[in-house]
C-alpha cells in the first residue's frame, strides 16, 4: 500500500498524460521486448509470452518529476530481475538506457532497474495498459519519477558508461531518486 | 563568476525535433526574480551572437512553472527569424541558477 508522498509532490486523482513524442502505432504481432548490450543472452519476447510471465501484482504510487503524484495505483508486469537474469547481465552493466517506439530514451542505474520493485509493467487497475499510458508495455520503478518509467517500451540496453536520455539531455537527474528531490542536474 | 559552459550532441528524440545541439551553461548566481533571469538571459543573447555567430532578431518569455516545491523551471525562445529559434530553459533552485539548457537547431 502507498504511504506518506515524497518531498514537493502533491496528490491527484489521475494521471496526467505526456506524449511528447507523438502516440506511436504499435503492431502487436510484430512488436517485441528486448534486454540487449553487456548480456551474456540477448532476450527478445512476445507480447503473450510476457503475459504469461506476470509474477509482480502490487499497489503502488506514481511520482512525476512536475510535482504531481497518484496514489494506489494497481500495477501487474513482469519482475525486472526475473527479465535480466534471463539476459544474465555482464558486470561493466552500469546503466540501463531504455528506448521506447516513438523514439523516446531514458536512463537508469543499474541497480535501480534492477531493484526488487521495478517491474515491466503490462497492466494497470486491473486492466491492460491503454495506448496512452504504454501498451503494451511500460517500466514502472516506483521510487524513481515518472519520466524514468518509459512507455511503449521496445529495448533495454546495459552499458557501462552513463548516457543522457531524452529528459536527461534537458538537464533533467541522472537517477531521479523520488525521496531526495533529484528533480535536475546539479553540475 | 564566468558561467561554464558545455555542449552536448543531441540524442535520437531531441534531433527528431530538429535539434542539432544542446549547450549547458551553469553560473553562480542568484536569479530569484523574473527580471534577474531576464538579465541572465540577455546575457546569453550576447553569446548566441559573439559564439555561435547566430542574430537573434527578439528574444520572448514563454513561460514558467513550478517543479516539485523548490525547482522552478523558466522557458524562452531566442527568435532567429524564418520561423526558427533556439530553445532556452532556465533551472532555478530556491533562487539560485541551477541550469541553463540551449535546444540549437539545425
Amino acid at each position: 500500500m502507498s504511504g506518506e508522498l515524497p518531498p514537493g509532490q502533491r496528490d491527484i486523482p489521475y494521471f496526467v498524460i505526456y506524449r511528447i513524442l507523438g502516440q506511436p502505432e504499435i503492431d502487436i504481432a510484430k512488436w517485441r521486448f528486448s534486454i540487449t548490450g553487456l548480456v551474456k543472452n540477448t532476450i527478445s519476447l512476445k507480447y503473450e509470452e510476457l503475459l504469461k510471465m506476470i509474477d509482480v501484482r502490487y499497489t503502488k504510487d506514481f511520482h512525476c518529476v512536475t510535482g504531481w503524484s497518484v496514489k494506489d495505483v494497481y500495477w501487474e508486469g513482469v519482475s525486472m530481475k526475473k527479465l535480466l537474469d534471463m539476459a544474465n547481465p555482464l558486470e561493466n552493466a552500469n546503466w540501463a538506457y531504455i528506448k521506447s517506439a516513438d523514439g523516446y530514451t531514458t536512463v537508469v542505474p543499474y541497480n535501480d532497474i534492477y531493484s526488487d520493485d521495478a517491474i515491466l509493467a503490462l497492466k494497470m487497475n486491473g486492466e491492460p495498459l491503454r495506448p496512452e499510458h504504454g501498451y503494451p508495455a511500460r517500466i514502472f520503478i516506483p521510487h524513481l519519477y515518472g519520466w524514468k518509467s518509459a512507455k511503449w517500451v521496445v529495448e533495454i540496453e546495459l552499458i557501462e558508461e552513463y548516457r543522457d536520455g531524452y529528459w536527461e539531455a534537458l538537464g533533467y537527474h541522472e537517477r531521479g531518486y523520488v525521496w531526495r528531490d533529484q528533480r535536475f542536474k546539479e553540475i | 563568476m564566468d558561467a561554464q559552459r558545455k555542449v552536448l550532441d543531441p540524442v535520437e528524440g531531441l534531433a527528431r525535433k530538429g535539434i542539432s545541439k544542446i549547450i549547458y551553461i551553469k553560473k553562480d548566481v542568484d536569479v530569484p526574480t523574473l527580471s534577474d533571469i531576464w538579465r541572465h538571459v540577455k546575457e546569453i543573447e550576447g553569446m548566441i551572437k559573439k559564439e555561435l555567430n547566430i542574430n537573434v532578431k527578439e528574444t520572448v518569455f514563454m513561460d514558467n512553472e513550478d517543479i516539485g516545491q523548490i525547482y522552478i523551471l523558466y522557458r524562452f525562445r531566442y527568435i532567429v527569424g524564418d520561423g526558427k529559434y533556439i530553445g532556452c530553459r532556465v533551472v532555478t533552485k530556491k533562487g539560485s541558477h541551477v541550469l541553463t539548457i540551449l535546444t540549437v537547431g539545425g
